[in-house]
């Protein structure tokens, strides 16, 4: 028993530890990599970035279940042209916000998605500096782990330097859809652990502390 | 008595409906723009929805109001949806108005609005005059929604625009250039590849018979333009160049997007189809005008690359060959210019266009050689001819060692589409880092078939289809990118009527009459068979004089002689600014007297004053390849095309 309890703690922490890096505000500013390099490349751990596309999920047969259109992973596309950072300046979009480096997602839309669902408690992403961009509202969406909306920030890729900041907690948060057609740059993530996870955390640390009182008989 | 009454009635009638004119005596708006059915009508009908937008593509509101005899027009509002619209109207009056219309008349504007907001709007204007009399129409237009993030967007665009291509001209290339086999083509055209096709309606603003200025503008605006204009639509006055405008494809993705334009054509670039994806006229022919907007609204268009014909207007009007005249350039009122921010344009007869082209940074290739050296500079201008270039069958046979043709019309060394078009895609691929539209053209496929020259419409479209290849080839690596081709309208009513029965020599040995050239050759059914055209390896056939060859029939025809082998030369073309003197003056003028000695005589079916045979109102074909091709398919309005394209530009596609 001992044996197994032990391990289970120890993944337990292990999982604090990788949500923990969240509770403090993380900044992504893509300028620890070259322009050019995949934007995986200039992420921290637990977050993944993968071309996206808005399709209907698949039966067992492969055929498109209607009416069930989400924000998946683009399996083709992102294996083919994975997602970039570049130098906005060199498409004519301004200079980055962060110094060099932004994420691109001109031609496709971004999954910035999370190794364990999360608590976001603060968001915060700044866009390119220049006027390109869909004329109509974008929407930056937070996604839980079924790809389900739990909320939207609509913004203007036309306004250059735009800030799009969140403004109320979002809870279990496994995905966050950059909308195509800007670059994105200094994005900051705070967050705290989800329940679960903490439940989780606690279990351990309580059968840790069974434990221990049998250790020390 | 009853007579009596009678009279009292008609009068009371008289008198009533004076009165009810007196009463309702109001300014009058004959015109009110963008066009509507609802507007037409004066109300009766809401559809079809003739004006449609993407949100935010930009567009001219205008009006045409006439105050009763002795007053004036004191105000002119705009309302969309019943909310004044935001921005100064601005007007045009007086001699700058076209004939005809009532005394102080005006065209009031309002340039460069656009609406986001997704559904139908109606536009409303309200006129006043000086003794506070007014009046107000109303008319509709749609912003049509782009679904957005549905995936990845179509970073490139190519709009492969085969000029006059309908079904049978397709159909005609393939048999010439690959034949058939017990009823199978032995291969595929590469516009046979394509994996989606719709059948597209080709319909301009005033006609069922379009011409290519609307043709190619209706693709690229989403709206439909008059006969003869692009880029605009019709209006009251007398200026070309001050109509209301529509923004172009090119124009709002590169206003959005950043987006690169290339141009590519065999015909003169200042001709409608060039033209109709950069610049805003009424009048297709103004040329001066037409290449001076090319640059000067460069940055407005992100025109990258020029290649075509059409020295002409480039060099200054002293230069021998120049057309450039003030009587076809271009100068904009003030309220074009700060409404679209666009250049003022000048009179400038003198100017040297090719000369500003360089000294701007715009590598120049005069020939295929130059071309072919040039690498892959930042902008690409290539003027191969003084006007249209010559056709592929006149190239080829010159490229074999025939340059008579081309040598007359003083250009040896004329690149062929295919090779335009590679260079195209380099210098744009080089130089976009987002995305670009490529419109290239096969304009003689038109022109040819205008001329009722089968072997010389064939070959265009054969050379159209070495061109779609490479755009294919490219497509095929980028796979951000789309493919269309597609035509503006069909030309000549092109029929695959069936074969000779003859071997050429026989052709050639029969007598000029009816009975010898028509009875005695056109075989049709069993006895058309398979015409067996020889593919030489430079991708085009040995002869288009096989034994047995294709026979082509015109359904929109003037009287032309016939005598089915190919002519050595083609027609003059008033279009070339030495089209007067030798040699180009002892080439054929028309079909009316080409092959008068050797063919028979084929009554047309159109005004003999129309010298060439027509386009016709027929759909034709659209095939799509690459990022968003499942966009197009069934049957298409041409103006439905552009909304399809700016999904997979702008929304993007699965």
């Amino acid at each position: 028993m001992k044996k197994l309890l032990l391990p289970i703690s120890f993944i337990a922490l292990c999982t604090l530890a990788a949500n923990q890096s969240f509770a403090a505000s993380v900044e992504i500013n893509f300028d620890s990599v070259v322009a050019g390099s995949t934007a995986n490349s200039a992420a921290p751990s637990g977050v993944t970035f993968y071309q996206a596309h808005y399709v209907n999920d698949l039966d067992t047969f492969g055929d498109e279940i209607p009416n069930t259109q989400k924000w998946q992973i683009d399996t083709f596309n992102d294996v083919s042209t994975p997602v970039t950072v570049d130098n906005p300046l060199s498409f004519n979009y301004g200079a980055s916000d962060s110094g060099s480096n932004a994420l691109n997602a001109l031609w496709q839309p971004v999954l910035m998605h999370f190794d364990a669902a999360i608590n976001l408690t603060e968001f915060s992403v700044v866009l390119d500096n220049s006027s390109y961009g869909d004329l109509t509202p974008s929407s930056l969406y937070f996604l839980d782990s079924n790809k389900n909306i739990l909320g939207q920030l609509a913004f203007d890729q036309s306004v250059p330097g735009a800030v799009v900041t969140l403004t109320a907690p979002v809870n279990g948060v496994r995905n966050v859809l950059l909308a195509s057609g800007a670059f994105y740059d200094t994005i900051q993530i705070s967050s705290v652990p989800l329940p679960p996870t903490l439940a989780l955390f606690l279990s351990g640390l309580v059968l840790f502390g069974i434990i221990k009182p049998r250790k020390a008989r | 008595m009853k007579k009596y009454l009678h009279r009292l009635s008609l009068l009371s009638l008289a008198l009533s409906a004076g009165f009810a004119a007196h009463v309702q005596a109001a300014p009058v708006i004959s015109r009110l723009t963008p066009p509507s059915q609802l507007f037409a009508t004066q109300g009766a009908e809401a559809g079809p929805v003739i004006a449609r937008f993407i949100p935010g593509q930009r567009f001219d509101l205008q009006a045409t109001v006439s105050p009763d005899a002795g007053k004036t027009i004191s105000s002119v509002q705009f309302l969309i949806d019943g909310i004044p619209v935001v921005g100064s109207v601005s007007y045009i009056t007086g001699t700058a108005l076209v004939a005809g219309l009532p005394a102080d008349t005006k065209v009031a504007s309002l340039r460069a609005y656009s609406n986001t907001s997704v559904g139908m709007h109606t536009l409303t204007v309200k006129v006043t005059q000086s003794d506070n009399q007014q009046a107000s129409a109303n008319g509709n237009f749609e912003v049509v929604g782009i679904t957005a993030n549905t995936g990845r967007k179509a970073k490139n665009i190519i709009i492969m625009l085969g000029d006059g291509m309908g079904a049978s001209h397709r159909t005609a290339a393939r048999i010439m250039l690959n034949g058939y086999a017990q009823g199978k083509a032995k291969e595929r055209l590469t516009m046979d590849t394509f994996p989606n096709t719709a059948m597209i309606m080709t319909a301009s603003l005033n006609s069922i018979i379009t011409d290519s200025a609307p043709g190619m503008s209706n693709y690229v605006t989403g709206n439909k333009a008059q006969n003869n204009q692009e880029g605009v639509w019709p209006d009251d006055t007398k200026d070309a160049f001050d109509n209301p405008r529509v923004e172009y494809l090119s124009e709002f993705l590169a206003r959005t997007q950043g987006k690169k334009l290339g141009i590519v054509t065999t015909a003169d670039v200042f001709d409608a189809t060039p033209a109709a994806n950069a610049v805003h006229t009424a009048n297709r022919g103004a040329g001066t005008g037409i290449v001076d907007q090319f640059y000067d609204d460069a940055n407005k268009t992100g025109l990258t690359v020029l290649l075509g014909g059409g020295r002409k207007w480039f060099l200054p009007s002293t230069t021998p060959g120049s057309a450039r005249a003030a009587s076809n350039d271009y100068l904009l009122p003030s309220d074009v210019v700060s409404g679209w921010g666009v250049a003022p344009g000048a009179i400038d007869v003198s100017r040297n266009l090719l000369s500003e082209f360089q000294s701007s940074g715009w590598a120049y290739a005069s020939d295929a050689s130059t071309l072919n050296a040039v690498g892959t500079p930042t902008k690409l201008l290539g003027l191969f001819a003084y006007s249209n270039m010559n056709v592929a069958l006149d190239k080829i046979v010159g490229r074999r060692g025939n340059a008579a043709v081309v040598n007359d019309f003083g250009f040896p060394n004329q690149p062929m589409l295919d090779e335009m078009t590679q260079k195209a895609l380099d210098v744009l691929d080089a130089n976009s880092p987002n995305g670009f539209v490529l419109m290239v053209e096969g304009a003689s496929i038109d022109k040819q078939a205008h001329n009722m020259d089968s072997e010389r419409f064939i070959m265009d479209t054969i050379e159209f289809d070495h061109a779609i290849k490479k755009a294919k080839d490219y497509a095929a690596t980028h796979p951000d990118t789309l493919v269309l081709i597609t035509a503006d309208h069909e030309c000549a009513g092109v029929a695959i009527i069936g074969a000779s029965t003859k071997t050429d020599t026989d052709l050639a040995a029969g007598a000029n009459t009816s009975a010898a050239k028509r009875d005695a050759v056109v075989g049709t059914y069993d006895a058309a068979g398979f015409p067996k055209y020889i593919k030489a390896t430079d991708g085009y056939p040995v002869s288009t004089d096989p034994d047995y060859k294709m026979l082509i029939g015109y359904a929109s025809n003037v009287d032309r002689y016939e005598d089915w082998r190919t002519n050595a030369q083609p027609l003059r073309d008033s279009q070339q600014p030495f089209n007067n003197a030798a040699p180009l003056n002892t080439y054929p003028t028309d079909p009316q007297v080409r092959d008068a000695s050797t063919g028979f005589l084929i009554t047309g079916q159109i005004p003999l004053s129309s010298a060439v045979a027509a386009h016709t109102g027929g759909d034709i074909p659209l095939s799509a390849y690459g990022r968003g091709a499942a966009l197009f398919g069934g049957v298409m309005d041409n103006t439905e095309v552009f909304f399809s394209i700016m999904q997979a530009a702008v929304g993007g596609a699965k």
